[in-house]
């Protein structure tokens, strides 16, 4: 028998804020660790087989390292920040800066897909 | 025209019939005949008598429904809350308040409009029957997308935390994107948003495996949710678990697994149609009639040619990098690697069913491909292009 | 209609530009909404495809404009709601909901999207093992002047020529990755040998040590190796999806539907082939994504006092505009130790059915295909809150076939069709219970089909032999999921007190496949749960659900051969002794007469293999704590515990998920959500593998 464990954390964090009636502020923070391991695979070459071939140049006991060649480990962490100014009942700016981390821990077949994103965002806006 | 009509079947002549009947008194007939939730002696007053205190309350569709439409029923706030007779002389008292309804009750309220489409299968969905009412998600009296309290999705997380989470694991259907809700594929009123099998919900938008392919793989028609987990997972591509786990769980590991690889150059082994930078070996040559075109052009490969048979092609030295594991990398890594048309395919393996199939004295079971007990296995449907 | 899609970017501004008109003619409206235009940056470290995967903005480093705009009219008769974004030409979105009195209405989306795609490096495909030419100078070192009495004997072919060596050796324990001969052996006198030469060919009268017959075992000249061709090539696709339908009361109580959705998939991914019997030889190139389903919905949806009657008709096509990809395979050789590919070397193309010489062939096919659909469902309601409702669903989808190189079809296309016929019934015989009834028959059917698989080589110097064409000839395709399903199911929702409620329901389903091998599942649920609430402050629900699956979906003979005289996970064929055994005549095998391996191995097969369970328990407890109007707080766990225990074979998965979440808002101003989750789950599976050479 042969295990595969899965283990993911998530936090979730979300605020709205309206510090004054002009001026609104969100927030949000997401951070997930994520595993997924294959484990437990121990075979054995049998005993007395009289096979040259898979004797000597085939190794069950060799197989089991592949367990690690599909490991993934993921670490992400998505952080924002907006907020609303209202000039007038009709006019406002519209401000957000974003972040996202994505850690690649456990490189699969895909190579090292770490990467960093940073957003922001500036607009005008009228309401009617 | 005339002859065609007095040839239809009597049912279809009354259906003209039928229709204005029904758009006549539809409303009528179900508020008498179904069973509603009441204030006993209550009779209505007019919405304008409402409005009086209740001013501003109807902003949504419900405050301007029309008598074509509830088609004889009642009209205005009393449609749903009852007549209005004794909430007047109660002060605030003896009027159907929803808040104080069981779902049921409030269901069937709702029923009277609400029996069609999606809304049809309501009373089994999952949601009727662990005692959501209707009020629960929807507010009457606002306007608004289908009057939801908040907007799909984050009104289904509410409830449903778990997928608010898987929703952000590394692998995930584009919902926290807005891309997509949880309406999308699932109906809160009834099952999924599919009369048919349950795959038949995902070939709504994953068209490209719909096939019916000449080569299956049986998971794939029965079920996408064997191999994959729609609400989110770790594995790229929402796979429950990664490759090659995942495949093991129903097949045989690869016997190449076990080899033990060299650590010097294996010199001679390979042969390959291209060079190393992805273009043909050989001569090319302009095959016979027309040249085969496509793919991608904008790629390296050089496409559109035949290859001269009568030249050779490159040889590939196995360097043997990766050492004493490179086999266990190879066949221990990712199946679909070589197993690629795994969803299905119209082209067969490379391998044909057609040696070592002389009847053997070992018995043996039938393989699934070949439709006898004996032979080369697979033969054509493994590896599938 | 091919590959054009101006005239919707026309109906989209037509769309977009018709509640103007509606909104002037009703002069009660009201309208509020806003417009925002700015600018919006992206900068992107290391690789874009995880952390930017669904760019809903800009895909990758880069900075432009955009615009929102949000409108929300309404009037006494007619209301028009429009959302719409625009961040860059690959990523847009809007929907216009326009209602006039309820008796016309029309929704209109559009989307669009980039999805990053992964690219698969095959940095982890190399591998091999030496040939025999490789190691002959080696084992001359080896086993003639390390082992005295044991040099190598020229090996003559029957003209008398010297084709290579044989060597006589005490034992194989030289033999080792780096050390292989093309052949091994063993004589009638238990003499052990080693031949590497360039021609299996030899006489056995010269050899002298003892002058006698030897069995082979050849040894498998194996390599893979993976290429990628387009190692710095991004691959992406956009998603682009159009949708509107159009719904018109005609009568009070009649309502026509018209709906229209195109979806269009374009980018760029990896497209993988691999060629074999020269070698493994995976080779990663990119393909264009062209693809574009289109879906016409008709209906209509008629109440007539207490019954209520939805028709829809669908129509679907599905289009790959793309050329298919195409690749040159490898030549067919034979993992012997003669490497020449020519045509008069025996070689394995007698049992592949192409390589090189088809040329350019096309690989990595998506198949078009096309999909009507009729749905009709009734629902009666009666008085007492019964509802009736019955439904009838056609389908058909439809896909060409057509020969392709290496196999002919018998038919010009494979149909599918699906029918199913479902009843349900709500009643309510006293106040507290509510039941459900509920009844399904659904029958797939495949049209059958057939193909022929014709080796490219038919000629007597391919190795094995000529093949018999018995045995490639009008095989029979299996669809494997053809079949009759029935589902019938019982629910109650039992009012136990105005706060809580009992729910409990039993479901029964039966899938009987046509095709045997896949066998016939049979599930039974049963479910429990419990809902209250505890004062003001407190509600709570618990749930457990029972599944007991009788031959579930399972890859039948999957896997593994326990031999019975050994007890050795294999075929050791060189253990045997002829007889019977267990029933089933084994024959004695030396060890010329093949390893361990091939098509008797898999004929030997005993386990059947799933990850799909045979019996399934879950329990869900939630409860949430609101002591006041401004919080509230909920814990849940969820935990699911599977196995099976199939023939020779058992898995299991266990899941536990717990969560804790709040709302808080300590002020009309503040407001604060939290969320933790945890996922845990561990499959436990039985992982067999195969030893063999081959």
């Amino acid at each position: 028998m042969t295990d595969y464990q899965t283990d993911v954390h998530t936090l979730s964090l979300n605020a709205d804020y309206q510090a004054t009636e002009q001026f609104g502020l969100n927030a949000g923070l997401m951070f997930s660790d994520a595993k997924a391991e294959w484990s437990g695979l121990s075979l054995q070459t049998p005993a007395n087989v009289n096979d040259p071939v898979l004797t000597n140049i085939y190794s069950l006991e060799a197989t089991n390292v592949i367990t690690s060649y599909s490991e993934l480990h993921y670490r992400q962490l998505e952080a924002s920040l907006g907020g609303t100014y209202q000039f007038t009942p009709a006019l406002y700016v519209a401000a957000s800066v974003g972040y996202v981390m994505f850690d690649d821990r456990s490189p699969y077949v895909y190579g090292d897909q770490d990467g960093d994103a940073y957003r922001g965002s500036l607009g005008l806006g009228y309401r009617f | 025209m005339y002859s065609t009509l007095s040839k239809a079947p009597r049912l279809v002549r009354l259906l003209p019939l039928l229709v204005f009947l029904g758009a006549c008194a539809t409303g009528a007939i179900r508020e008498k005949q179904l069973t509603l939730p009441v204030i006993d002696g209550a009779t209505p007053v007019g919405q304008q008598v409402c409005l009086e205190c209740h001013e501003g309350v109807g902003a949504g569709i419900h405050a301007h429904l029309t008598d074509f439409q509830t088609m004889g029923g009642t009209t205005g706030c009393e449609a749903c809350h009852g007549g209005g007779s004794l909430h007047v002389d109660a002060d605030g008292d003896k009027i159907l308040k929803f808040a104080e309804l069981r779902p049921e009750e409030s269901a069937a309220v709702c029923a009277k409009c609400h029996s069609g489409g999606k809304l049809m299968d309501w009373t089994h969905s999952e949601h009727a029957l662990v005692d959501v009412a209707c009020t629960d998600c929807h507010s009457v009296h606002a306007g608004g997308k289908v009057a939801l309290k908040k907007q799909d999705p984050e009104l289904c997380f509410d409830c449903h935390q778990e997928q608010m989470a898987q929703s952000n694991f590394p692998s995930h259907h584009p919902v926290k994107e807005g891309k997509m809700t949880c309406g999308d594929c699932h109906n809160p009123h009834g099952d999924l948003n599919t009369d048919e099998l349950a795959r038949d919900l995902c070939l709504d938008c994953h068209a490209r495996h719909q096939g019916p392919f000449i080569f299956e793989h049986a998971p794939v028609e029965e079920d996408c949710t064997i191999c994959h987990n729609p609400h989110g997972a770790v594995a790229s591509n929402l796979l429950k678990q990664n490759e090659p786990f995942l495949c093991l769980q129903c097949h045989e590991s690869h016997f190449h697994v076990t080899r033990l690889g060299g650590s010097v150059p294996a010199n001679n082994v390979a042969f390959s149609a291209y060079n190393p930078d992805g273009s043909l070996a050989g001569t090319p040559v302009a095959g016979s009639g027309s040249p085969p075109t496509g793919g991608d052009t904008t790629g390296s490969v050089a496409q559109g040619t035949f290859v001269n048979p009568a030249d050779p092609p490159a040889t590939v030295q196995i360097s043997n990098t990766l050492g004493e594991h490179s086999w266990q990398m190879a066949f221990g890594t990712r199946c679909t690697v070589c197993h690629l048309a795994v969803h299905g395919s119209d082209l067969p393996s490379a391998t044909s069913p057609s040696v070592n199939r002389t009847p053997s004295p070992l018995g043996g079971i039938a393989d699934p491909g070949s439709g006898d007990g004996q032979g080369w296995p697979s033969g054509g449907l493994g590896l599938t292009r | 209609m091919h590959n054009d899609w101006k005239w919707l970017l026309a109906l989209s501004v037509v769309i977009l530009m018709a509640p103007l008109p509606l909104l002037a003619a009703d002069a009660t409206a009201q309208s509020t909404g806003s417009i925002e235009v700015g600018g919006a940056i992206i900068d992107i470290k290391d690789d874009p495809t995880r952390v930017n995967k669904y760019s809903t903005s800009l895909p990758d480093d880069d900075s432009g404009v955009y615009g929102k705009i949000n409108l929300d009219a309404a009037g006494e008769s007619t209301s028009v709601r429009l959302d719409g974004e625009f961040h860059d030409q690959d990523s847009s979105t809007y929907q216009l909901d326009i209602n006039a009195a309820n008796r016309l209405r029309f929704r209109s989306s559009h989307d669009k999207f980039n999805v990053w795609l992964n690219h698969d490096r095959l940095d982890y495909l190399n591998a091999g093992i030496p040939s025999g030419g490789k190691a002959a100078a080696t084992l001359d070192g080896l086993i003639a002047a390390g082992t005295a009495g044991y040099a190598a004997q020229p090996a003559q072919n029957g003209d008398g020529a010297t084709v290579g060596k044989i060597w006589s050796v005490p034992d194989f324990n030289w033999l080792d990755p780096n050390n292989v001969t093309g052949y091994i052996g063993q004589g009638a006198s238990g003499q052990l040998y080693a031949f590497n030469p360039a021609l299996p060919y030899y006489n056995t009268a010269t050899i002298a040590n003892p002058p006698e017959a030897i069995k082979w075992q050849q040894v498998g000249r194996a390599s893979l190796y993976g290429e990628d061709f387009v190692p710095n090539r991004d691959f992406f696709m956009t998603r682009e999806e159009f949708k509107n339908s159009f719904d018109i009361q005609v009568t009070p109580n009649v309502t026509l539907h018209f709906g229209h959705r195109l979806e269009k998939r374009e980018g760029i991914d990896q497209s993988i082939a691999m060629s074999k019997c020269t070698s493994c030889h995976i080779t990663g190139q990119s393909k264009r994504i062209d693809e574009e389903t289109e879906d016409l919905r008709l209906g209509a949806t008629g109440k007539f006092g207490l019954l209520t009657v939805d028709y829809e008709y669908l129509n679907r096509e599905f289009r790959n505009r793309t050329s298919d990809p195409l690749r040159v395979f490898d030549p067919a050789l034979a993992p012997n130790p003669r490497t020449q590919y020519t045509t008069g070397n025996a070689t394995f193309d007698n049992r592949l059915l192409y390589d090189y010489e088809a040329g350019a062939i096309p690989y990595d096919v998506t198949p078009e295909s096309d999909k009507q659909s009729h749905v009709l469902k009734a629902r009666l309601d009666l008085s007492n809150n019964t509802v009736l409702t019955g439904s009838y669903v056609n389908a058909e989808v439809e896909s060409n076939k057509a020969d392709s190189v290496g196999m002919t079809v018998n038919k010009s296309q494979i149909t599918t069709q699906y029918d199913g016929y479902g009843l349900r019934l709500t009643v309510r015989p006293v106040q507290r219970l509510a039941l459900n009834l509920r009844g399904k028959v659904e029958e797939v059917d495949t049209s059958d089909f057939s193909y022929s698989l014709p080796p490219m080589g038919t000629g007597s110097a391919s190795l094995g032999g000529v093949p018999d064409p018995a045995y490639y000839t009008d095989l029979e395709r299996h669809a494997s999921n053809d079949g009759d399903k029935l589902t019938l199911g019982i629910d109650g929702l039992y009012r136990l007190g105005r706060k809580t409620t009992l729910r409990a329901g039993y479901e029964y389903e039966k899938f009987d496949r046509d095709y045997e091998e896949l066998g016939e599942t049979e599930t039974q649920t049963v479910k429990l749960s419990l809902k209250t609430r505890f004062g003001k402050t407190v509600s709570a629900r618990a749930a457990y659900s029972y599944q007991e699956i009788d031959e579930p979906l399972h890859n039948p003979h999957g896997a593994m051969y326990v031999d019975p005289v050994t007890g050795l996970p294999y075929y050791d064929k060189d253990q045997q002794t002829s007889g019977v055994i267990d029933g089933v005549w084994q024959p004695g095998f030396l060890i010329g007469s093949g390893p361990s391996y091939g098509t008797d191995f898999y004929d030997l097969r005993t386990a059947d293999l799933s990850n799909l369970p045979e019996s399934i328990h879950e329990v869900k407890l939630s409860s949430t704590w609101s002591p006041s109007a401004s919080f509230a707080a909920t814990v849940a766990l969820r935990g699911r515990f599977e196995e099976n225990d199939l023939t020779s074979s058992d898995w299991q998965q266990e899941s536990y998920s717990p969560s804790v979440s709040f709302w808080y808002a300590p002020t009309d101003k503040l407001n604060l959500t939290f969320l933790y989750n945890y996922l845990g789950q561990r499959a436990e599976s039985k992982f067999c593998q195969g030893w063999y050479d081959g």
